[in-house]
Parts: C-alpha cells; structure tokens; sequence
C-alpha cells in the first residue's frame, strides 16, 4: 500500500531550565492513501505532541528528532522554512478541539475563510468570497451567504466546527489532521461532525489523522488504529485488529474499563488502578509497567521489543504472548 | 420504594435585565419540572449542553432561588424556606463538581478543604475534625496523610476524590454529582464511578447524577430523566430508557452514542439527527423537539405535549410515542 505519511523513528523532547524531558520515544508511525488513522491516548500520552511536531507548531524548547518523517515522498526534517510552509495548510491542513478559540471573535466568519482561500490561490476577493459560500454549503452549512456575514459568536459550537473544517478544506489537502474535533461537542453533534468527515474523506480524496480519547469514535470512523501512551505507541492495529482483539494489557485494560451497553448494572467497572505518569517520572521503560497486571524487572528495561502479529498488527510489550499466560493463571 | 425528594412543576428563569433593571427577555433553563428521587438510588439526568440539566441541579438543592414549584424534600418543601434556615437542609444536601482543578482552592490544605463545611454545619475539636478527615480519605481511597498536602500535588482523579471527600463530610443523605467525571481520562472515570458506588452502598446516599455520557449513566443510575430545552421528555428505568427509548429526542441521544461493540457501533450514514439545539431564548412553539424531529406532525408544531405515565411507570412527553 502506498503511503502518503511516513514517520521513521521520531522522538521529540522540551528542555527547559537546562532539563530535558523526552515526551515523544521513538515513534514510527504511517499514514496509508485513502486511509482514516485514529491516534488515541489520555490526556499527556503525547499525542497531541506527535501531530504537532509534523505541523512544526511545538513550542521553541522543543527538540525533534528523527530518522525522517516523509510527506508524500519527500521528507519534511530536510526542507528549507519556506518550503515547509508551503506544504503546511495547503497539502496538510489541522483542525482543533475548540473551535471557539481557533476562530477570531472580531472578524467575520467569511473573511475568515477569504483570507485562507486567497492565501493558497491566487484570485480576486469577489472569486474568492463565491467559493466560500461554496465551501460552507459543502460542509452542511444552510444559508451560506447570510451566514458569511455573521461573526463566530452568532455560531454554535458544531457550526463553528463546521466552519473550521471548511477553512482546512479549501485548499484540498492532502491530509487532514484532526486533534480532538469533537470533544467538546454534544453525542449528536458529534455524531454530525463525524459524518461530515467520512463523507469529505472520500469525496475529497483526503487522508485523515484523527486524534482522540474517545474509543467509541474511533470505532465509527477510523480504519487504522495507534494507541499512544506515556510518549510511545504501545499498540497499532487495524481498527478490528486493536478493539476485537487488543494483544497490549494497557489497551486491553482501557478497553475493560469502559462501560458497554451489556455489562449489567451495578456490576463494578474494572478500573485501572493508579494515575497517569508525568513524562518527567518515565525512564526507558515501559509506562504502563507501574500500572499493569503483567509487569515484571524486564519491564523497567530498555529496548522493549516489538511483537508483530500480523503485517498490520504490533505491540510493544516484553510479555510476547499474555493470552497463553493468561489461560494458563 | 420511598421518595427522598419530590420536585413539583420546578421553574428556574433567568431575566436579562438592561440597566434600568426592565426585562429584556427571559431564558427559561427549567421551565415546569416534575419527578421524584427514591432514597438510596441514583437518579440519571441527561441531556446536551444548554438543555438545563446542571441549572435544575443547582436549583434542587437551592444554589440557585426557584422561580416557581415545589422541591419536597422528605416531606417539606425546601423552595419556600428562608434563606437563613437553609443551612438544616445544605447539611443534608451536598455536591460534587464537574472540574477538580477550579472546584478546590489553591491556597489551602487537603485538609482544609475538607475541613470547611465540617465548621460551617457542625462544632467540633480539631482532633474531632482530623480523625473525621482521616477516615473519610480513607473511604474516597486517599491516604489520612495526605492531610497536609496542597490540592495541586494531586492529580484529576485523586483531586475529584478529594471533592467527594468534601462533599461526605458532613454525612449528607443526598448528593449532587454535577458532571463529576467529564473532565476526567477514561481510565480514571471507572475508578471515580467505583468509589461513588461504594460509598452509596456503604452510607446509603441517594445520587442525582447529571451528565451527558449515556453509557456511565446509564451504569450508575437506577432512573434516568432526558431533559431537552428546560423539560423532562422522558423518565424511565435505566435499562428502558437505554435499551428501549419511546421518545425521539432519546432515541436519538441513545443512537449518538459512539459504541466500541462491534454490532453496535455508531452508523453514521443512518443513525445521524440534523440540526443544532435551539437556543433557550428563544424556544420553539409546540412541542421544543419538532423542528429536529423526523416523526413531527402539525399538532407537534402547535401543542405542547405533557408527560404521559404509562402503565410500567415509564413516562413519555410525546403524541406519537
């Protein structure tokens, strides 16, 4: 399968106060052409991170290395600043999780989307204000015309989702990503905004990077699944590979502690005991061994190996085969 | 099974005032409410943001004045107390909140925290206080000398058990869990929802539990209330309401659920309802769900529909259902 997005061995970490904090370790990670990617960890699993290191958006203090990272055959660590910005929100477009504070309360929601358009294209404002209204009737807007004339606080919060997504969209990436685009959305909202997504991403020919926290949303969406924790990939998987038959104790515990709709009531949730750790605490051991059933001494060592199990499916786990050791207890 | 609190056609409107203090419109958040809570149980309140549910919370335990109806509680009505005889009921009446970061003050000790409304309703010595302190972090899972740490040693599942803490020490008989675990991770939310049951078993406390993830709710709750635009739609058992949903505001929550379950989850080419929530200013005529409902009919347009009891007790606000 071709592929349009290739991380090759990616770290990432914030020096601060002559201190340095590895977040991200050694990442390999690969977007397929015509394929939905869901990243999904709690809140500092480093996701965001890892997204955010692609788009060059992270902080000054922080420091990226990899063995490449390549953008549809090209790789991106080697470019020149202006050839970078030339790919980013053209060929790679970003959606964020708040939609309110990516819009700017003082303009228009139609000069908002001209500036994008005539950023990219090279058109008159008139051209550029009838392929606007284009772009918000495209992403389920009704009456664009009226609404290019309002400001983002005269929208609900999936309008202005709606609204941001348009604004990725006009200058056809090639990939989107988005980072939580429906976390702070009501379920039928969501669900709306999730729709919008799948119906571009084939329509449009885009790729998709969805992060998320939310297991249910990926189920609905994506085709490939990385499950991100404490800085590294603990599992990835076909989206059926990664949630019908998990092979990581951390997702196979995440996956457990969520309620599903035929767990009788009352019976206890099985949560996963202690809290997550602070990247400054992890050394070059697994993350979860502090929390996992499983964990042993060989855990706290380095270089944890990667169990594949099929030409889609891998872990990084020292316990190479748990359900044998799990039958047998 | 007997009703720890009984709530009465509760209305809480909130009046825009211009500078002359005349009326410049009026946001009904509960507009004309009724259910009961039975003791020991936890009552289910769900809804999307704006719908009123964390306002009708509030309002049920007097953060905020009522407007007009009955909150009877064991029999008494707590809506036409004065203000400064409240304090009986707040001892009773307690709360959690959705986020741990701004809910616990910086600037005190876990102790103090905790140690609060212990001095507001109670007069106790300090070694009282402590060993009170100390057994109920105990209970929520925390160590007793965790006492004399700041709240940001903590992180956002032990802070929320440290608010639940608060909210147990002055044994209330009834507790509002105001979104307690929306700001929290999914690994985490499982731990706090463990506590919260235990701590019900053990003590006997009666929950109202608003928030807006089904699925917890549906775990936690033995009655579940879907509010939409001010108004309860529809009252049943967990298991009806999540299994088999009457009304087609619920229905269509129930089917926005993204669901992990192979054969359960969420089809977006079917299960999608369009349109946004009205805003409350400015409600819709007839029945508030019509103009988003796919059943709406001329009479939903002009008649609003009452809750309906039928014969299992499940309670409907719809013609059609």
């Amino acid at each position: 399968m071709e592929k349009l997005l290739e991380i090759k061995n990616m770290s990432v970490s914030f020096e601060k106060d002559k201190k340095t904090t590895k977040i991200v370790r050694n990442i390999n990670l690969s977007v397929n052409r015509g394929e939905i990617l869901a990243i999904v960890g709690e809140s500092g699993s480093g996701k965001s991170v890892t997204v955010k290191s692609l788009m060059s958006l992270l902080p000054e203090y922080a420091h990226v290395e990899a063995d490449g990272v390549y953008f549809d055959g090209r790789d991106i660590m080697e470019m020149s600043p202006a050839d970078k910005r030339k790919i980013y929100g053209k060929d790679i477009s970003m959606i964020f999780q708040d939609p309110m504070t990516a819009l700017n309360p003082l303009k228009k929601i139609g000069s908002h989307l001209i500036e994008v358009i005539k950023r990219h294209q090279k058109i008159s404002t008139r051209e550029a204000k009838i392929l606007a209204v284009k772009m918000l009737q495209e992403v389920g807007i009704a009456a664009p015309e009226e609404r290019m004339k309002q400001y983002p606080h005269e929208f609900s919060g999936g309008m202005r989702q709606r609204v941001l997504i348009a604004m990725a969209l006009c200058s056809h990436p090639k990939l989107l990503i988005a980072d939580e685009p429906t976390t702070a959305l009501d379920v039928t909202i969501q669900a709306q905004i999730l729709k919008l997504l799948k119906t571009l991403h084939k329509k449009e020919d885009m790729d998709i990077i969805l992060i998320t926290h939310d297991l249910g949303v990926v189920a609905s969406v994506a085709d490939r699944i990385a499950v991100m924790y404490g800085g590294r990939i603990m599992e990835q998987g076909t989206k059926e590979e990664i949630l019908y038959d998990p092979k990581h104790p951390y997702t196979k515990a995440l996956l457990k502690a969520i309620p599903k709709s035929d767990t009788a009531r009352g019976t206890k949730l099985e949560a996963i005991a202690g809290s997550i750790p602070s990247f400054a605490d992890l050394g070059e051991g697994c993350p979860f061994a502090d929390r996992c059933e499983h964990a042993s001494v060989r855990c706290k060592n380095a270089n944890i190996g990667r169990n594949i199990f099929s030409e889609t499916h891998s872990s990084s786990c020292v316990l190479k085969e748990i359900e044998k050791i799990e039958q047998g207890a | 099974m007997e009703k720890l609190i009984e709530v009465k056609n509760l209305k809480k409107h909130f009046y825009k005032k211009n500078f002359w203090g005349q009326n410049q419109g009026v946001t009904k958040a509960v507009d004309g409410v009724t259910f009961d809570i039975n003791k020991g149980e936890t009552f289910g309140l769900v809804g999307e943001s704006g719908c009123g549910k964390s306002t009708l919370g509030r309002t049920l335990i007097r953060m905020y004045e009522p407007t007009s109806g009955k909150i009877m509680y064991e029999g008494e009505d707590i809506a036409a107390i004065k203000k400064n005889k409240l304090n009986k009921f707040h001892k009773k009446m307690q709360i959690i909140f959705q986020d741990p970061y701004s809910s616990l003050d910086p600037h005190l000790t876990v102790r103090d925290i905790i140690a609060e409304p212990i001095s507001v309703y109670e007069k106790l010595s300090d070694t009282e206080i402590d060993l009170r302190i100390a057994e109920l972090l105990k209970k929520v899972g925390l160590k007793s000398d965790d006492m004399n740490k700041y709240s940001y040693e903590f992180s956002g599942g032990q802070r929320q058990r440290i608010g639940i803490a608060r909210a147990l020490s002055v044994n209330p008989q009834f507790v509002l869990c105001d979104e307690p675990i929306s700001a929290l991770d999914v690994s985490i939310q499982a731990q706090v929802i463990n506590v919260l049951e235990e701590l019900q078993e053990e003590l006997g406390l009666t929950y109202l539990f608003v928030a807006h993830d089904l699925n917890m709710v549906h775990h936690i709750s033995e009655k579940i209330g879907v509010m939409y635009l001010g108004k309860i739609v529809e009252i049943g058992d967990s298991d009806d309401i999540y299994f088999n949903p009457k009304h087609p505001y619920t229905k269509a929550l129930i089917n926005a659920i993204p669901r992990i379950e192979q054969e359960r989850v969420l089809k977006l080419d079917r299960d999608v309802i369009q349109g946004d929530i009205p805003s409350p200013l400015n409600v819709p005529k007839g029945c508030r769900f019509h103009p988003r409902c796919p059943y709406a009919t001329e009479r939903c347009r002009c008649e609003e529909p009452e809750l309906r009891i039928d014969a299992d007790g499940h309670q409907v606000a719809c013609f059609e259902a």
